[in-house]
């Protein structure tokens, strides 16, 4: 959750510079990926990645292994 | 001696060259689907750069991922307690590629169904065998991670 919540700070904080400000287009795509699927779509993203670095920990833990 | 830090290494190494094949070649050489291409068609100018900024922000996990792959190798090659095997490396990182390719597959094509593989006709065995492609480059790597020495050979 924390990463999750990270990932979207910093894309709010990469916001203003996510379209060509001369582009309609790209603003609206800009305010179509700040809409009400941000959270859903961050977390899709993320899901593959946070499940296999679970993975990961757990073989690590197992094996007595310390990073 | 112990294989695991090379194991999660390969691992990550594997799952994010895995991802930035999907990427490269499905969504943008061959352009047979985007992140959310299900979800929101890209059709026009608007649903295109939509799905533009989360595939790249997909490239982006997969580059951090494969990141944090080579940071382990090196702090794996730090220690001297870690058995070092190109068939244990290569092997984990198939596994990753795997790991990935099945994962994401049955989450995001099948339960989400955000994109398909080849959206249309013999749109769910194009599915279903991505998932498959997945399991056997699991299977392939448990194997040669297996097969592979556990400890150093001594001279």
């Amino acid at each position: 959750m924390r990463v999750m919540l990270s990932f979207v700070a910093l894309l709010a904080w990469a916001r203003p510079a996510l379209a060509c400000p001369s582009c309609a287009a790209g603003v609206a795509a800009r305010d179509l990926v700040f809409g009400p699927e941000l959270f859903g779509n961050a977390l899709v993203a993320l899901l593959p990645f946070a499940l296999i670095g679970l993975l990961c920990l757990h073989l690590e833990r197992r094996a007595g292994v310390t990073s | 001696m112990t294989r695991a830090p090379i194991v999660t290494a390969g691992i990550l190494l594997g799952t994010g060259l895995g991802g930035f094949v999907d990427g490269i070649v499905l969504h943008q050489i061959l352009q047979w689907h985007n992140m959310l291409s299900s979800t929101h068609p890209p059709v026009d100018l608007v649903t295109m750069k939509y799905n533009m900024v989360w595939d790249g922000l997909f490239h982006a996990l997969t580059w951090l991922c494969t990141v944090a792959g080579l940071a382990r190798l090196w702090k794996a090659g730090q220690r001297p307690d870690v058995a070092w095997s190109t068939g244990t490396l290569v092997g984990a990182m198939l596994a990753g590629w795997g790991l990935f390719n099945s994962i994401e597959g049955v989450i995001d094509h099948q339960i989400l169904g955000i994109h398909h593989v080849h959206p249309g006709a013999g749109e769910l065995a194009w599915d279903l065998g991505f998932i498959a492609s997945g399991l056997v480059l699991v299977g392939a790597g448990w194997w040669l991670v297996r097969r592979a020495p556990s400890a150093p050979a001594r001279g």
